[in-house]
């Protein structure tokens, strides 16, 4: 019984409504400026903080946008202006020594800093640009891509 | 220059413009330093080839999609904090974690580890909206399914006590990773006040 169960407390927590899909959360939107959107399953949501994000999700800003996120393994993220990035998988696991990242910067501008799964599983984590592909050990860095 | 060429001009300027405007996105990449970390390190790989960067404020570009990383270059620290203010200031605040430790056997808090939740409280307020994760820990003295509901009952006692404390943060996690992820490791059923533990991260 190496598992690890992870158990939402929702009766804890009078303010949210805290559901089974938030087991399959990657990640939580801290702070919003402008327009800024998350594209999941082909609808276009406000991407305001607190909102969760999931694996698949699309994080968009406008002309004067920005956003931040932080994931479920401690990374953290913003997205400049006229910016987007998907989170194309999210895998953070410890007790099953499951790890990965792959987040696509289609365009724009995307600050990253690392957290558990690139310390856990050096090797784990890409972002991919439509030019080419970052393998990441650590860390901290800026990615921008131009139309 | 003779009126043929003058005349040819323009329409040379106009394909170089369009074979321009085809070599489609551009994109360049900077490594910046950590903090209470070494810089770590980036491939950046295409098709064409590859290119590290190592050192802080190191960039790489990659002019087209067809084309092969450049050669890095190293940029001025202050130019790079200006020229990206509004995406670094956008960064939220790494998270923040606390070790606390329990009684042998039980879900009680050691007196000085209780002493830290009002404080833990207080930063799960001032980082709204915020997370809370407790993943729940044991020593090695008893079965792995005594010591998994026991790392579970740590977990839970910790996010209820935060939440009578006022905490409102937007989710709470508790886990349990019983005796299975110790941070000092013993042989089995070996009491270690270190492996009674609640790792609490603030998100």
């Amino acid at each position: 019984m190496r598992r690890t169960f992870s158990l939402v407390i929702a009766l804890l927590l009078s303010a949210a409504v805290a559901q089974a899909a938030d087991l399959q959360q990657v990640g939580l939107v801290k702070s919003a400026t402008g327009e800024a959107f998350i594209v999941r399953d082909g609808h276009r949501l406000g991407a305001t903080p607190g909102t969760g994000l999931m694996q698949g999700d699309a994080l968009t800003t406008g002309a004067h946008g920005s956003l931040g996120v932080i994931l479920r393994d401690d990374t953290v993220l913003s997205l400049g202006s006229s910016s987007r990035t998907s989170i194309e998988r999210f895998s953070y696991d410890p007790a099953q020594g499951s790890f990965a990242m792959v987040l696509r910067l289609s365009r724009g501008l995307i600050e990253y800093l690392s957290g558990k799964i690139s310390k856990l599983s050096p090797g784990s984590v890409h972002i991919e640009t439509p030019v080419a592909t970052l393998g990441i050990r650590g860390t901290h860095l800026i990615a921008r891509v131009d139309p | 220059m003779n009126p043929l060429s003058r005349r040819l001009l323009p329409l040379f300027l106009f394909f170089l413009t369009l074979v321009g405007g085809c070599a489609g996105p551009k994109a360049s990449f900077i490594l910046l330093p950590e903090e209470n970390r070494p810089t770590g390190e980036v491939t950046v790989q295409n098709q064409k080839g590859a290119e590290r960067l190592t050192r802080p404020f190191e960039s790489v570009a990659v002019e087209g999609g067809g084309r092969e990383p450049g050669r890095p270059v190293q940029l001025d620290p202050a130019a790079v904090r200006e020229q990206y203010r509004a995406l670094l200031e956008a960064l939220p605040q790494p998270p923040v974690h606390y070790q606390l430790y329990f009684e042998f056997g039980s879900a009680r808090l050691l007196r000085e580890s209780e002493r830290l939740l009002p404080e833990i409280a207080r930063v799960v307020n001032a980082r709204r909206p915020a997370e809370i994760s407790v993943v729940g820990h044991a020593d090695t003295v008893g079965t792995i399914e005594f010591n998994y509901n026991l790392g579970l009952r740590r977990a839970t006692t910790v996010a209820e006590k935060l939440t009578a404390l006022g905490a409102a943060p937007v989710r709470v996690d508790a886990a349990s990773r019983g005796k299975n992820d110790p941070q000092v490791k013993t042989p089995d059923e070996t009491a270690e006040p270190r492996n009674r533990r609640a790792e609490v991260t603030v998100r």
